[in-house]
C-alpha cells in the first residue's frame, strides 16, 4: 500500500451535493485527491432541500463536523419524522418516523399484534407504539440513547436546516481543509478525442482546468454527465408526475418548534412545511399537467402559515435519473444524477450516499471499468427503491377529489412495487432487504397511516391469551407516554445548549 | 373489513428425523404450539452431510438458543465442544499453513493476527465478552458435536416439546392435483397427510420427489468436490481450539476435532484420481466412497413443500457450511411462518432469501479455489479451471482492487469471515482511501493498539484443555 499520488478531482458545482464532495473528499482521503471546486454566484444554486433523514448526521460526523456548530451555522432544528396529512384520505394524519413501533416478541413483528388488536376494535392508531411518533406530536425532543434495547433507542433523529446556508458551511469547512474554490462560469467542456473522457473544462475568462476525475455537481443542468456525455435519462414521471414546486418562506410562528416535517397532501400535489430556527419553510410540489403556476401559489399561500417572508418561487424538474451516474471519468452527485421528489427528504442522503461510495471507490492508480459498474449498480438500487417508496404514497389513498388523485390512485405501479403490495395485503409482511433506505418499520407506517391494512397477518399474533395482549400495550403505551411526558420541549432542548443556536447572545 | 389473523397450520410433516429434520420440527413447535408436528424416520444417509457435519460456525449459536436448544444441555448430552476456527494446511502452497478464525478482524489497514487467531495459536479459549472494550469482544466460536449423540438429544428434547415421532418409516409421497403433495404413505401402509411438507430427507428429497420435477440448479462447474469418502470410525480425540482442512494433490482432507474423537472425511472429485488413491491421499485405512452432486433446486420451497438441508442444497462441506445454512434456513422460515393459506408471493420471498443464502455459502467455498497461488496438485489444477459466479467474480475482484466486501442480501457468512477467507488464501486487499491516507506514525499506532490488544486476550484466557474441563465441569 503506501502514499500514492494523488487524484485530481474537479467538482463542477458548489450547491449541497458539490460542497457535501468536496468536504468528504477532503477529510476522508485526505492526502489523496487534489480538489478543485469551480461554482459560479451567477447562475447560483437550487436553494432549497431543508429537510434530511438520519444518515445525515453519520456522515457530518464521518467528515468531522461538530454538531451544535453545524446546527448553529444551518439554524437547524430536530426532526423526528414527517406527518403525511390528508395523504390516504382528507383529514387523515400519521407521522412516519425515524423509529420503530413496539417491540417484537416470539420473533413475530409487533404490528402483527396491532393489526390483531385493531381487528378486536381497539389500538386504532399503530403510532402510540412509537416514541418518535408521540413525541413529535407532542412537540418534545430528547437525544435517543446509541446502543442498548430500551425505547430510549428505538429512534433517530434528522435536522431541518437552511438549504442556502449549509453548502457555505460546508464550503468553509472544505476550503480549510485544503479544497481550493474556484469562481467562474463554465462556458465549455472538452472531451478527449479518443477516450471521450472530459478532459477539461473552460471559464467564461478563458481559464481551463484539467483534472483526472471530474464529479458533476452542477444540478439540474447536468453539465458534464447531460449536456457534453449526453447520458441518457430515464423518465419516471409516469409515476411521479409531479415535476414543479413553488417555495416561500414564512415566519416563525410563537411557542413550540415541531420537531417534524409536515407533508400535505393537497389538489395535485403536496406542500411542505420545514421549521427551522429563524423560519419556516414552505412549499407546494406540483404535477403542471394539473394545476398552473398561478394557481399553485394561490394553493400555497392558503396553506402556508404566518407570515411571507418572499414572494413565491418556482421550480422546475423531473422525476427520474440518469441512465449511469459515472460515465467515463465523470461521476454526477446531487440533481445532476437524477431527481425524486422531496416527499420522503431523500434528496440529500441521496447524494450523501453517492459520495461515501464514491470515496469507497475511490480510483486510486486509475478509473477501471469495473468501479463504474459498481457505483452504477449501488446508485440504481437505492434510486429504485426509494421510487417504489415514494410511488406508494400516492397510489395508496382513496382520494378522488381531483384528476391528480384519480391520475395516481389508477395508475399502474411498478411490478416491483405491486408485488410488495400484495404480500403486504396477503400476509401482513414487509419484503426483507438489508440494503436500500427504507426498512420495514417504514413501510409499515405508510402502510398502515394510508389505510392498507392486510386482509391477513401473522397466525401467531392470535396466539397469545387476548386480555394478556391488549394489558402488554397497554403498558407499552403508557411507558412510551411517560417517556415522552419526561422529555423537554423542542425549543426548550434547543436552547438549552446556546452552542447549537444562530441567534444566542 | 377489518381482516384477521391468519388460521395457523394445523399439521405439519417433517419427513427425515437427522438433525436437519428435528431442529427443523423443534422451532416449528416452538413457533405453533399446538399444530401438530410429526417426524417421520426416512433411513439413514450418510450422503446428507448438513446432517453429519460435526462443526457449526458461530451464527449458529444465537440460532440454537433462540430455539431453546442449550449450549449447557449440547455439552453434557452431545459432546460439545467449543473451537476457535480452522486452520488452512496447504491451500496456498504444499508448506502454507493459515489459521482461518472466527470473530472480528483487525483493523482493515493492518495485516495483523486477529484476537481468535491469537488465542487459538496460544492454544488458548476464553468466552467472548460483551463490553466493546474488552479484547475478548473480538473472538467468537462455534460448536462441535457428536452427530450421533446430537441427534438423540434433539430427539429428547423434540418429544419433550410434544413433537410425535412416526413408529413407522416413510415409504412414498402422492402428488396432488394442483402440483403440491397430497399426502405420504408410511412403511406400515399408514397415510398421512399435513398442511405443509417439510423434506429433510437428504439428497435423496423423498417427497420433493412426488412433485412435478424442478429445475435444478448445477454447481459442479463451480465446486469440484463430487465425491466424499467417509471413514467407518473416527480418530482419535484431541483437545485443541481449532478444527483442520488440509489440501492434498488429489483433494482436500477435513477434521473435526472432537473430543468424543476426531471425525475425519476427504473430498475428492471424480476428474481426478481414483478411489483407491483418494483413501491412500486421505491416510485413511477404509472408507465408503459417497457421491455428492453439487446445486440446488431452483424453489427451495414449492407448493406445500419445503425442502431443508441436502434435500434442498447439496455442496462440499469446506468449513462445515451445511449445518450453518440449515439454521439460517429454519430461521427464515420461522421469520416467514406462513398460515394454513400458503401464499405463492410468500413462497416466492422465502425462495429468493433461501436462495441468497445458498449462493452465497456456495461462493464462499468456490472461493478457496481462487487463490492467487496454489500448491501443486492435480486436483487444485481441475478446481482452478471451473467456473467463477459473477457475485463471487465482483467479490474478490472488489477486494483486491479497491479493498472492499460488496453487500450481499443474506449472506450466511459475516464480512469478517470473507476477510479472513481472503487473508488464509493470500488474496491482499486494494488500497482504500483509508490505507492510502494512513501515516506511517498513524499505522505503527494501529499495529501496536492491536497487539496490545491481542496479547491481553492471550494472558485473560486459559489454555483450551482447561478451559474445556471447567466448562465440562458447569454443563453437567
Ligand atoms: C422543490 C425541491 C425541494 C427539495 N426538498 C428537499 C428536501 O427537503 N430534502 C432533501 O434532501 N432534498 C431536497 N431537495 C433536493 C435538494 O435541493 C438537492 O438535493 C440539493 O440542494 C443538492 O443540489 P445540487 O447541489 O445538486 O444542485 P444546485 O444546488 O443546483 O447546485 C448546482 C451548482 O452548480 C453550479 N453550476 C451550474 N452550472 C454551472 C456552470 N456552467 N458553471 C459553473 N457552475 C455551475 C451552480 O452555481 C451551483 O453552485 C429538494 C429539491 C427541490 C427542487
Amino acid at each position: 500500500m503506501g502514499r500514492r499520488d494523488p487524484v485530481s478531482v474537479v467538482i463542477v458545482g458548489g450547491g449541497t451535493a458539490g460542497w457535501s464532495a468536496a468536504a468528504a473528499l477532503a477529510r476522508l482521503v485526505p492526502g489523496g485527491a487534489d480538489i478543485r471546486l469551480i461554482e459560479s454566484a451567477d447562475i447560483g444554486i437550487v436553494g432549497v432541500g431543508e429537510a434530511t433523514l438520519p444518515h445525515v448526521r453519520q456522515f457530518i460526523q464521518q467528515i468531522g463536523i461538530d454538531e451544535a456548530a453545524f446546527m448553529r451555522a444551518t439554524h437547524a432544528t430536530f426532526k423526528l419524522g414527517i406527518d403525511f396529512r390528508n395523504f390516504g384520505r382528507i383529514g387523515d394524519s400519521y407521522i412516519h418516523p425515524f423509529g420503530t413501533f413496539g417491540r417484537d416478541l416470539a420473533q413475530v413483528p409487533f404490528h402483527h399484534y396491532w393489526l390483531q388488536r385493531r381487528a378486536a376494535g381497539e389500538e386504532a392508531d399503530i403510532g402510540q407504539f412509537s416514541l418518535a411518533v408521540q413525541a413529535a406530536r407532542a412537540g418534545r425532543f430528547q437525544l435517543p440513547r446509541e446502543t442498548d434495547l430500551s425505547l430510549a433507542s428505538s429512534y433517530g433523529y434528522a435536522y431541518q436546516f437552511d438549504a442556502g446556508l449549509f453548502g457555505p458551511y460546508l464550503r468553509d469547512f472544505a476550503c480549510q481543509h485544503g479544497v481550493t474554490r474556484t469562481e467562474g462560469r463554465i462556458v465549455s467542456v472538452e472531451r478527449d478525442a479518443e477516450s471521450g473522457d472530459v478532459a477539461s473544462v473552460t471559464l467564461e475568462d478563458g481559464t481551463r482546468f484539467t483534472a483526472d476525475l471530474f464529479i458533476d455537481c452542477s444540478g439540474f443542468r447536468s453539465l458534464l454527465l447531460g449536456d457534453a456525455l449526453e447520458e441518457p435519462w430515464e423518465d419516471w414521471s409516469h409515476w411521479l408526475p409531479c415535476d414543479r414546486a413553488v417555495a416561500m418562506p414564512t415566519a416563525s410562528p410563537a411557542g413550540e418548534i415541531e420537531p417534524y416535517t409536515r407533508a400535505t397532501a393537497l389538489g395535485a400535489g403536496w406542500a411542505w412545511r420545514i421549521p427551522l430556527q429563524h423560519r419556516v419553510g414552505n412549499g407546494y410540489v406540483y404535477a403542471s399537467a394539473f394545476i398552473d403556476d398561478d394557481s399553485a401559489a394561490e394553493g400555497l399561500r392558503g396553506t402556508a402559515e404566518g407570515a411571507a417572508l418572499a414572494d413565491p418561487r418556482i421550480l422546475r424538474f423531473r422525476a427520474g435519473r440518469r441512465r449511469r451516474s459515472w460515465v467515463g471519468n465523470v461521476v454526477a452527485i446531487g440533481l445532476a444524477s437524477g431527481f425524486l421528489e422531496p416527499l420522503e427528504s431523500t434528496s440529500i442522503y441521496l447524494s450523501h450516499m453517492a459520495i461515501l461510495r464514491l470515496v469507497d471507490l475511490f480510483p486510486f492508480g486509475g478509473i477501471s471499468p469495473a468501479d463504474r459498474a459498481e457505483f452504477n449498480r449501488l446508485v440504481d438500487m437505492e434510486y429504485d427503491r426509494i421510487r417504489d417508496f415514494l410511488i406508494l404514497h400516492y397510489h395508496a389513498t382513496t382520494r378522488d377529489d381531483s384528476p391528480f388523485w384519480d391520475h395516481v390512485r389508477t395508475m399502474q405501479v411498478p411490478d416491483s412495487l405491486a408485488e410488495k403490495l400484495e404480500l403486504w395485503r396477503a400476509t401482513g409482511r414487509v419484503a426483507r432487504y438489508g440494503e436500500g433506505l427504507f426498512f420495514e418499520p417504514s413501510w409499515v407506517a405508510v402502510y398502515c397511516g394510508q389505510n392498507v391494512v392486510p386482509d391477513r397477518w401473522d397466525a401467531r399474533a392470535a396466539l397469545p391469551d387476548q386480555p394478556v395482549l391488549a394489558r402488554a400495550l397497554d403498558r407499552l403505551k403508557q411507558e412510551i407516554a411517560a417517556q415522552v411526558q419526561a422529555m423537554p420541549g423542542h425549543r426548550a432542548f434547543l436552547e438549552r445548549e446556546t452552542r447549537r443556536l444562530a441567534h444566542a447572545g | 373489513m377489518p381482516g384477521s389473523a391468519r388460521e395457523p397450520l394445523g399439521t405439519i410433516a417433517v419427513v427425515g428425523d437427522g438433525p436437519t429434520g428435528l431442529v427443523a420440527a423443534i422451532a416449528l413447535r416452538r413457533a405453533l404450539p399446538r399444530c401438530a408436528v410429526t417426524v417421520i424416520p426416512t433411513p439413514a444417509d450418510p450422503a446428507a452431510l448438513a446432517d453429519w457435519t460435526a462443526a457449526l460456525t458461530p451464527r449458529s449459536n444465537a440460532f440454537l438458543r433462540q430455539m431453546g436448544i442449550e449450549e449447557g444441555m449440547l455439552a453434557a448430552r452431545a459432546g460439545a465442544s467449543l473451537r476457535l476456527g480452522t486452520e488452512l494446511a496447504g491451500w496456498t502452497s504444499g508448506q502454507s499453513r493459515a489459521v482461518h478464525p472466527f470473530g472480528a478482524a483487525p483493523p482493515p489497514e493492518i495485516a495483523a493476527t486477529s484476537v481468535s487467531a491469537a488465542l487459538a495459536l496460544a492454544d488458548r479459549f476464553a468466552l467472548p465478552s460483551d463490553d466493546p472494550a474488552s479484547p475478548l469482544s473480538d473472538i467468537d466460536y462455534g460448536l462441535r458435536l457428536n452427530p450421533q449423540a446430537y441427534t438423540r438429544a434433539l430427539g429428547a428434547l423434540a418429544a419433550h416439546l410434544g413433537v410425535t415421532r412416526s413408529p413407522s418409516g416413510f415409504a412414498a409421497a402422492t402428488g396432488d392435483t394442483s402440483g403440491g403433495i397430497a399426502g405420504l404413505r408410511l412403511a406400515s401402509g399408514e397415510d398421512v397427510t399435513a398442511d405443509l411438507f417439510v423434506d429433510c430427507s437428504g439428497p435423496a428429497s423423498l417427497v420433493a420427489q412426488g412433485l412435478p420435477s424442478e429445475p435444478h440448479i448445477d454447481w459442479s462447474r463451480i465446486l469440484p468436490v463430487d465425491r466424499l469418502l467417509i471413514p467407518p470410525t473416527t480418530g482419535a480425540p484431541k483437545l485443541t481450539a481449532l478444527d483442520r482442512i488440509t489440501a492434498t494433490p488429489l483433494g482436500w482432507r477435513g477434521e473435526v476435532f472432537g473430543r468424543d474423537g476426531t471425525h475425519a472425511l476427504f473430498a475428492a472429485s471424480i476428474e481426478v484420481g481414483s478411489p483407491e488413491a483418494w483413501v491412500e491421499a486421505a491416510g485413511f485405512a477404509e472408507a465408503a466412497v459417497i457421491p455428492l452432486a453439487p446445486g440446488r433446486r431452483d424453489r427451495l420451497w414449492q407448493a406445500n413443500v419445503i425442502c431443508l438441508g441436502d434435500a434442498g442444497v447439496r455442496f462440499e462441506p469446506l468449513h462445515w457450511l451445511n449445518a450453518a445454512l440449515v439454521h439460517a434456513q429454519v430461521a427464515l422460515l420461522i421469520e416467514l411462518l406462513p398460515g394454513r393459506d400458503l401464499h405463492p408471493l410468500e413462497r416466492n420471498e422465502f425462495n429468493r432469501r433461501a436462495a441468497a443464502m445458498a449462493d452465497r455459502a456456495r461462493d464462499f467455498v468456490a472461493l478457496h479455489y481462487h487463490a492467487p497461488t496454489r500448491p501443486e496438485g492435480a486436483f487444485q489444477d481441475y478446481a482452478a479451471g471451473l467456473a467463477l459466479p459473477d457475485t463471487l467474480r465482483l467479490t474478490i475482484d472488489e477486494f483486491t482492487r479497491r479493498g472492499r466486501l460488496p453487500f450481499f442480501e443474506e449472506d450466511v457468512l459475516p464480512r469478517d469471515a470473507w476477510v479472513f477467507a481472503m487473508a488464509s488464501l493470500g488474496i491482499a486487499p486494494g488500497p482504500t482511501a483509508r490505507s492510502v491516507t494512513l501515516t506511517p506514525a498513524a499505522r505503527t499506532a494501529l499495529i501496536r493498539g492491536h497487539e496490545a490488544r491481542a496479547a491481553a486476550a492471550v494472558q485473560s484466557a486459559l489454555p483450551y484443555r482447561d478451559w474445556l474441563a471447567a466448562y465440562l465441569q458447569s454443563a453437567r
